[in-house]
C-alpha cells in the first residue's frame, strides 16, 4: 500500500556522505552518534553512519546500509525496532564527481508494528522523488519483509533486504581524540562550576605515552591509540554496542536506468511528521 | 390549505432542530479534525525492566576506567537518575551524582552531557542554587538547546525567582515545532502565576508531543499523563484527573507519583477504599510521609484506628530515620500542620523549608504551619506572599481564607472560600466541607 503520509522536516540529515561509482568507492566524511539534542532525544531517527559499496557477493549489486539508534546496550538491542513514526530514506543523485545537484532518486523505508517479533519494513522504490528538499513523501512501495529475518528477503524487484540490531562497525579513539581538542584539554581544568583560566591550547602528540594522565595533570603528551577505545566502547561489556542496520542490496539496473551518469552520490535522513 | 400550513410547521420544526444540532455537529467536526490531526500516540517501551541490565553494563564499562573515559560515567549517571525515577530510591541519586562528577573530572570542558546529569541529581537533592550552575555550563557548551534555559527558568521557578524564570522562557524564540522540554516548564509557570486554563492547555501540547515519539522512557511517558491529573483536579475536573493518573499507571504500573496522586484525589472525594488502595500501593513502592498520611485517614474513616496509629508511627519513623537528604520536609510540615500534630516541628520544618526553596508552596506551607502554631501574624505575612500571583490552588486559597478570619477579616474570608470552591468543590476532605459551613455563616 502506498503510503499518503507526508514526512516532514527532516530529523536527521546524512551520517556521512558516500560518492560511490558503480564499481568503486570513493570519498567518505565522518560518522556521528548522538550529534545533537533532538536526536539524542529520538535515537531511532538518529543515523550515525550510511554506506554504500559493490555487494561482495553479488557483482551486478550494490550494498546501501544505513545504521541508526547508536550505543545500543547488549540489553537494549534484542527490543529495539524501527521507529514507525519515522521515514527513513536514501537519497540518491547521479552527475560527475562534484555535483551538488539535489536528489533525483530516493529509496524510503517504513516500518509498522510495535515488537520485534511483529514488525513489517516496507520499502518504496527506487524512484524518483515526488518533491527534493526536506519535505519527502512515500513513493510507490516494492515490498515488505519481517524484521530481524538474518537471511534477508528478496522483494519484488530484486532487491535484497534486511533491518535489524547488529554490532557498530564504527570505531574511533574519541577520548584520546577529546584530549587533544583545544577546547577540551586537561591544561584547563575546572573546579566545581568554575573553569579554568588558562588560554586552551592544542597539546599534541606524545608517542608512546598511551597512559592519558590523569585529569588535570597540565596534560600534554597523550598518544593516539586506536584500540583504547575500541576497548571502551565496544569491548567494555561484551559484546559491546550494537545499532540498527537497514541493509539493502539493490541492483545496479535500479540505479542506472534512465540515467546519463554511471555515478551516484548516496546521503540519508530520517523524516518524521512533526520535525521533532 | 390545511395540509400546506402543516408542511411549512414541518419544515420551520425542522429547521430548528437543526440550528439547535447545529452547534454540537460543529463542534463534534472540530474534535474530529483535531483529533485526526494529532500526531498518533507511540507504544510504550517498558524500558524500565531492562534498567538494571543498562546499568550492569555502563558500571562494568565505567569500572575499566579507560583513560578519557568520560562516556560510560556520564551514560551511568543518566541511568541511575531514571532507575531513582521509576523507583524512587534516593540512593541512586546519590549515585548519579558521583558519577556525573567522575564524568566531568575526566571532561571538564564541553561535556554538557554530564553537566546536565550532575544538574539534575542535585535538584532532586534540593540543592536547587548549585544545579542552576550546572545547567548554565551545559548552555555553554550546548547553545541553541532550548531544553537547558528551559531547565534553568524551572530551577528558578523551585526557589521562587519568578521574574528571572520568566525573563528566561522569554529568552527562548518561539519555534515551529513545539518543544515538550520547554512547554513543561511554561506550564508551570503559568501554573504557579495563576494562569491553570493555559497552563493545562501548554501541558496537553507537551503531552501530545510526548506521546508521539516511541523512544521516550514509559517514566517519562507516564509523568505528562501524572501533571495532566494534577492540573485537572486543581481545575476541579476529579474524574478527568483520576482518568489521567489511570492512564499513568497502565504506562507503568509502579509509577509512585500517579498512585500517590489517585490516593490524594480520593482522599480528597473522601472516596475511602479507593484511596486506601491506591496509597498503599503507593507506599509500597516509596512511603513518603503524604502517601501514609491518606493511608492513614482512610483506615481511620473505615474504622481501623489501630491500623491508622501504626501508619502515623511510620510516619514519625520516617522524619527521624527515613527524611535522607530532607528532600520530604514540606511533606512532613504539610502532614503535621494539617493534623494538628507537632506543630511546632512542623513550623521549624517548614521555617527551614523556606530558606532552601523561596517557592510559593514553602511560603504557603509555613503561613498555614505558623497557623496551626499560634503564629498568626506570621501566617498572614507569609500567606499574602503566597498569593501574590492569586495562584488557582484551591489549598492556598483556603489557608488566606482561615487567616483571613482570623483577623476579622470576613469579606476576604468570604472571597477566598468562594474561590477555593469554585477551582475545586472536592479539595480537601476536611477543609472543603469546613469552607462551605464557614461561608453559611458569612
Amino acid at each position: 500500500m502506498r503510503l499518503k503520509r507526508i514526512a516532514g522536516t527532516t530529523l536527521t540529515l546524512v551520517a556521512l556522505v558516500t560518492a560511490a561509482f558503480l564499481y568503486n568507492i570513493h570519498a567518505v566524511r565522518g560518522s556521528d552518534h548522538q550529534d545533537s539534542p533532538t536526536v539524542v532525544s529520538r535515537p531511532r531517527a538518529d543515523v550515525t553512519d550510511v554506506y554504500v559499496f559493490p555487494s561482495p557477493t553479488d557483482p551486478t549489486k550494490v550494498v546501501f546500509i544505513m545504521n541508526v539508534d547508536p550505543l545500543l546496550t547488549p540489553a537494549a538491542a534484542p527490543n529495539e525496532i524501527l521507529d514507525p513514526a519515522v521515514m527513513y530514506q536514501f537519497k540518491i543523485t547521479h552527475g560527475a564527481v562534484g555535483t551538488t545537484a539535489a536528489e533525483d532518486q530516493v529509496i524510503q523505508v517504513s516500518a509498522a508494528g510495535t515488537t520485534p517479533a511483529v514488525q513489517q519494513v516496507t520499502v518504496y522504490g527506487p524512484a524518483a522523488p515526488n518533491s527534493t528538499g526536506t519535505n519527502s513523501t512515500f513513493v510507490a512501495a516494492s515490498g515488505s519483509f519481517a524484521f530481524n529475518q538474518s537471511a534477508g528477503t528478496t522483494l519484488g524487484n530484486g532487491i535484497k533486504a534486511f533491518v535489524g540490531p547488529r554490532a557498530d562497525p564504527f570505531f574511533f579513539d574519541l577520548f584520546q581524540f577529546f584530549k587533544i581538542l583545544p577546547d577540551r584539554n586537561f591544561s584547563n581544568p575546572r573546579t566545581g562550576n568554575t573553569l579554568g583560566t588558562a588560554t586552551p591550547t592544542f597539546n599534541g602528540f606524545n608517542a608512546g605515552d598511551t597512559s592519558g594522565g590523569a585529569a588535570g595533570s597540565g596534560g600534554g603528551g597523550y598518544a593516539c591509540s586506536t584500540t583504547a577505545s575500541q576497548n571502551a566502547l565496544t569491548q567494555a561489556a561484551p559484546p559491546g554496542f550494537d545499532v540498527l542496520s537497514i541493509v539493502l542490496e539493490v541492483p545496479k539496473s535500479l540505479l542506472t536506468t534512465g540515467f546519463s551518469s554511471q555515478i551516484i552520490h548516496v546521503w540519508a535522513t530520517t523524516s518524521t511528521t512533526t520535525g521533532t | 390549505m390545511k395540509g400546506r400550513s402543516l408542511g411549512v410547521w414541518v419544515i420551520a420544526a425542522g429547521a430548528l432542530v437543526a440550528l439547535a444540532a447545529w452547534p454540537s455537529l460543529v463542534s463534534e467536526r472540530i474534535d474530529q479534525v483535531r483529533a485526526a490531526s494529532l500526531p498518533t500516540m507511540a507504544p510504550i517501551e517498558p524500558d524500565y525492566k531492562i534498567r538494571d541490565a543498562q546499568i550492569a553494563f555502563w558500571e562494568h564499562a565505567a569500572a575499566l576506567k579507560h583513560s578519557g573515559d568520560m562516556l560510560s560515567t556520564r551514560n551511568l549517571a543518566g541511568q541511575y537518575l531514571q532507575r531513582y525515577r521509576e523507583r524512587g530510591d534516593l540512593g541512586d541519586v546519590l549515585r548519579a551524582e558521583i558519577a556525573a562528577r567522575r564524568s566531568l573530572q575526566t571532561d571538564p570542558i564541553n561535556n554538557a552531557g554530564a553537566d546536565d546529569a550532575l544538574s539534575s541529581a542535585l535538584l532532586t537533592l534540593h540543592r536547587f542554587r548549585e544545579a542552576r550552575g550546572y545547567v548554565r555550563d551545559a548552555e555553554r557548551w550546548q547553545h541553541g538547546n532550548d531544553a537547558l534555559p528551559a531547565k534553568e527558568a524551572g530551577l528558578d521557578l523551585e526557589i521562587g525567582d519568578y521574574v528571572g524564570a520568566k525573563r528566561l522562557l522569554e529568552t527562548i524564540p518561539p519555534s515551529k515545532y513545539e518543544n515538550p522540554a520547554v512547554d513543561t516548564v511554561r506550564s508551570r509557570q503559568l501554573e504557579l502565576t495563576g494562569h491553570l486554563r493555559e497552563a493545562r492547555q501548554t501541558l496537553e501540547r507537551a503531552t501530545v508531543a510526548a506521546d508521539s515519539v516511541i523512544d521516550g522512557p514509559a517514566v517519562s511517558r507516564a509523568w505528562f499523563h501524572f501533571r495532566e491529573g494534577e492540573l485537572a483536579f486543581a481545575a476541579g475536573e476529579s474524574e478527568a484527573a483520576i482518568g489521567q493518573e489511570q492512564l499513568a499507571v497502565s504506562m507503568m504500573p509502579t509509577y509512585q507519583p500517579a498512585l500517590n496522586a489517585l490516593a490524594r484525589f480520593y482522599w480528597s472525594m473522601q472516596r475511602w477504599p479507593e484511596a486506601l488502595a491506591a496509597a498503599r500501593r503507593s507506599a509500597a513502592v516509596v512511603p513518603f510521609p503524604e502517601t501514609l498520611g491518606y493511608e492513614a485517614d482512610a483506615q481511620r474513616a473505615l474504622g481501623d484506628p489501630s491500623g491508622a496509629e501504626r501508619t502515623v508511627d511510620m510516619i514519625l519513623a520516617i522524619e527521624r530515620i527515613g527524611n535522607a537528604q530532607h528532600i520530604s520536609d514540606r511533606l512532613l510540615a504539610i502532614y503535621f500542620s494539617e493534623h494538628r500534630l507537632h506543630t511546632a516541628d512542623a513550623y521549624a520544618i517548614a521555617k527551614h523549608e523556606l530558606i532552601q526553596r523561596d517557592d510559593i508552596y514553602a511560603e504557603d506551607t509555613l503561613a498555614w504551619a505558623a497557623a496551626m502554631d499560634g503564629r498568626w501574624d506570621e501566617a498572614r505575612a507569609q500567606s499574602r506572599r503566597a498569593l501574590r500571583f492569586d495562584t488557582e490552588d484551591s489549598r492556598l486559597q483556603y489557608h488566606a481564607g482561615v487567616i483571613a478570619l482570623h483577623f476579622g477579616g470576613r469579606a476576604q474570608a468570604k472571597l477566598r472560600f468562594q474561590r477555593a470552591l469554585a477551582l475545586n468543590p472536592q479539595f480537601h476532605p476536611v477543609y472543603a466541607p469546613d469552607a462551605r459551613a464557614q461561608l453559611e455563616k458569612l
